[in-house]
């Protein structure tokens, strides 16, 4: 396993929407798409199965997204994962610490950006295990600047 | 009536910019200036209340409510500056 290879990516059709505080699942110009509210924190998860050659270290996540109305201001991201296995009672969550990162809008409607969110805790997941993966849009946060919804097209894993 | 706390203009921001995403409507302003819009627009409709209000017909001012001459106002506006109907 090299530094910096893929290990999963999702797009928005896999997107999984928390019943508390979730995002919604929306389409722009026929491309599938999750929003995230700009007054209130909002969340998606992702969950796969950790492939064989991830080999212990923090994680990379990058999100793509396009803001639907905002051609100004910053979106803050934050990445949580939270390893499944054999070991969580999944009737609850448990996420490991958040990172977070703060990123420019385009200032082209339509066109995408990339959040890349580094140093995320791999909440001891291990290569094989089952894993879920949140991605919440700090819409609160002070950094937080740009108007309206924050459209999440793709979530790519990586490791650092 | 006074000008509208500062919970209840978050909540115009809000509903704003939920309209605006729904449209795909480009937005330059950020979170905060929209919030000096409402402010201004809040604060502008607060000391001009009677001068709108006596610029409606005689008739239609003392039929409609406040809540039909609002919604008449924010159409009208909405024609003017910004959708197509």
């Amino acid at each position: 396993m090299a530094s910096g290879d893929r290990l999963c990516d999702w797009t928005a059709l896999a997107f999984e929407i928390p019943t508390s505080n979730g995002g919604q699942h929306d389409v722009r110009n026929n491309r599938p798409c999750v929003d995230l509210d700009a007054a209130n924190d909002e969340s998606l998860h992702v969950s796969g199965l950790m492939p064989p050659h991830y080999s212990g270290g923090t994680f990379v996540v990058n999100v793509t997204h396009a803001s639907s109305t905002a051609t100004s201001g910053n979106v803050v991201l934050t990445a949580e994962m939270e390893r499944v296995g054999t070991v969580l009672d999944m009737d609850g969550d448990s996420f490991a610490a958040a990172s977070t990162v703060t990123t420019a809008v385009s200032g082209t409607s339509g066109n995408g950006s990339t959040s890349t969110i580094a140093a995320v805790a791999n909440d001891s997941v291990a290569a094989g295990e089952f894993f879920r993966l949140r991605i919440t849009r700090d819409a609160n946060n002070a950094s937080d600047t740009a108007a309206g919804d924050l459209e999440v097209f793709a979530v790519e894993l990586k490791e650092t | 009536m006074a000008e509208l706390t500062t919970q209840q203009r978050q909540e115009i921001s809000a509903d704003v910019q939920r309209r605006l995403s729904r449209l795909n409507v480009p937005c330059g302003a950020t979170k905060a200036q929209l919030m000096d819009v409402i402010a201004a627009a809040d604060a502008y409709l607060d000391a001009n209340a009677t001068a709108m209000n006596q610029a409606i017909p005689a008739g239609a001012r003392a039929a409609a409510s406040s809540e039909v001459k609002a919604i008449v106002l924010a159409a009208v506006a909405y024609k003017r500056y910004g959708g197509n109907g």
